[in-house]
């Protein structure tokens, strides 16, 4: 951790324990009742497969939404009838508030599918268009000097092509993995569902356990840090060639 | 052999040739020195079929091998793939890297190489395309003096040896002289030839600012000054 940030997160502590010893701990629990929290109720075994649950639904959803969106994209670009079609569908997607779709996925469909289909709402149309934005932004030099030398169409796909697209989805995954996983818990809460991150914030919520929930919340806060740290390491190693 | 014949190409109200006509001859090394917009470029990209909207009549004896302006290599790839990717027969990639003193940077990725390397792969990746017709639009413009002399020798003695038709766009009077067998002079709106030269000293004889070239130097640019003036006059 950076000096700044470490000196930054001690000032708030210390505020943040100052302010808490004037206040109900109802309103605002002090930092050593949330330390409390996490000793007890998150970094035991319950609290580690509750994360299991919701990290199991962000892994399944994410890499479909990953996969569809890729896809997407790359039909789009290859089709243009298929694209008139389907961008005024991938707009409102994305322009539509997630709080939206949300709320019409309880009229919709059972709870535990709920955060299933609204990750992958979040996810998809910037996945699409970060796809189709890649393969569009190919340099055209390269793709001259491909004709100019004849290579052979589907070389120019895969050797040009997708490592030039590259670039643009590592973007739109870094911009969905950052926020996924906080649109999941959310879709949980709002979706009461029973288990998951999002369902012990919701108890905590229910039983006006303020303590515990700004924990889970700190709690969520490190693991998207985390989480975005992973997919950042793994996209390096895998494609970092290409980046 | 190239034979070009009646070429008529516009951009839009823009006639870039009109009436064009231009030999260049098989196993010889041919240099186009003109201004800058004057359709050298134009030229190279009709004749390596990169082009296809003009009227006339080209001839192309054999297949084309282009060395663009910039590298253009896939920044991705390492040099050896970049080579590969262009031939599906399987040749020997490290003889053509070595004929070009690259041949230690075989697995280096193309984005990491100096300007000059990079410059001198893509030269080594015509070669290797086997290209009877190598076309070279102003590749070694960026290039230091002595990094431009050492390339020069080495497309030398590797035209001499494959017997390659070579066509050069250039701003440089003395690569030019250096390089080729023949110099056209060019102008522009349409473009046409004002003059050509021939030089007949072998490649490897020949030295700058002295002699037949260093009259031919003299030459070739009070045309391209007369051109320049006659252009600015207009």
């Amino acid at each position: 951790m950076h000096g700044k940030n470490f000196k930054g997160i001690i000032f708030l502590l210390i505020v943040w324990q100052g302010i808490s010893m004037k206040l109900d701990p109802l309103i605002l629990p002090s930092p050593t009742n949330i330390l409390n929290v996490f000793r007890n109720n998150i970094l035991t075994a319950k609290g580690i497969a509750e994360t299991g649950v919701t990290l199991y639904r962000f892994f399944m959803a994410y890499s479909v939404s990953v996969s569809l969106g890729i896809l997407c994209g790359m039909v789009i670009f290859k089709n243009s009838t298929v694209k008139s079609f389907l961008w005024p569908f991938i707009t409102i997607l994305q322009s539509t508030p997630v709080i939206s779709w949300v709320l019409l996925a309880l009229l919709w469909f059972p709870s535990e599918i709920i955060p299933y289909f609204i990750l992958g709402i979040f996810t998809l149309p910037v996945i699409i268009i970060n796809t189709f934005n890649g393969l569009e932004s190919t340099d055209e030099k390269l793709l001259e000097m491909a004709s100019a030398y004849g290579i052979e169409e589907k070389q120019v796909f895969s050797k040009i092509m997708l490592p030039s697209m590259l670039s643009s989805l590592m973007g739109g995954i870094k911009i969905t993995a950052n926020s996924s996983l906080k649109v999941l818990a959310t879709a949980e809460i709002i979706g009461r569902l029973p288990r998951g991150i999002g369902g012990e914030m919701n108890t905590a919520w229910i039983n006006i356990e303020t303590d515990s929930l700004l924990a889970w919340t700190i709690y969520l806060i490190i693991l998207t840090g985390l989480l975005e740290k992973l997919i950042s390491k793994a996209i390096k190693i895998k494609w970092g060639r290409y980046l | 052999m190239i034979k070009v014949e009646n070429l008529y190409k516009n951009y839009d109200s823009k006639v870039i040739m009109k009436d064009f006509n231009i030999n260049f001859e098989k196993n010889k090394v041919s240099v186009l020195l003109g201004p800058s917009g004057c359709g050298k470029s134009t030229l190279f990209n009709i004749l390596s079929s990169l082009d296809k909207e003009y009227r006339g009549e080209v001839l192309i004896d054999g297949r084309v091998s282009y060395i663009f302006q910039e590298d253009r290599l896939i920044p991705w790839l390492t040099v050896e793939e970049n080579l590969s990717l262009i031939s599906s027969q399987e040749k020997d990639i490290n003889s053509v890297l070595e004929k070009f003193h690259v041949e230690s940077k075989a697995k280096t990725l193309a984005r990491n190489l100096s300007g000059g390397e990079k410059q001198r792969v893509s030269i080594a990746r015509a070669f290797y395309h086997g290209g009877e017709i190598i076309l070279m639009d102003e590749a070694l413009r960026s290039l230091d003096m002595l990094l431009k002399l050492k390339i020069i020798e080495e497309i030398s003695d590797n035209i001499s040896h494959e017997s390659k038709t070579m066509v050069i766009i250039s701003h440089d009077i003395q690569e030019a002289l250096l390089i080729g067998d023949r110099i056209f002079i060019l102008d522009k709106e349409p473009m046409n030839i004002v003059k050509s030269y021939d030089i007949n000293t072998p490649r490897k004889k020949r030295i700058l600012k002295s002699g037949e070239l260093l009259d031919l130097e003299k030459e070739i640019y009070e045309k391209l000054l007369g051109e320049k003036s006659k252009m600015l006059s207009e």
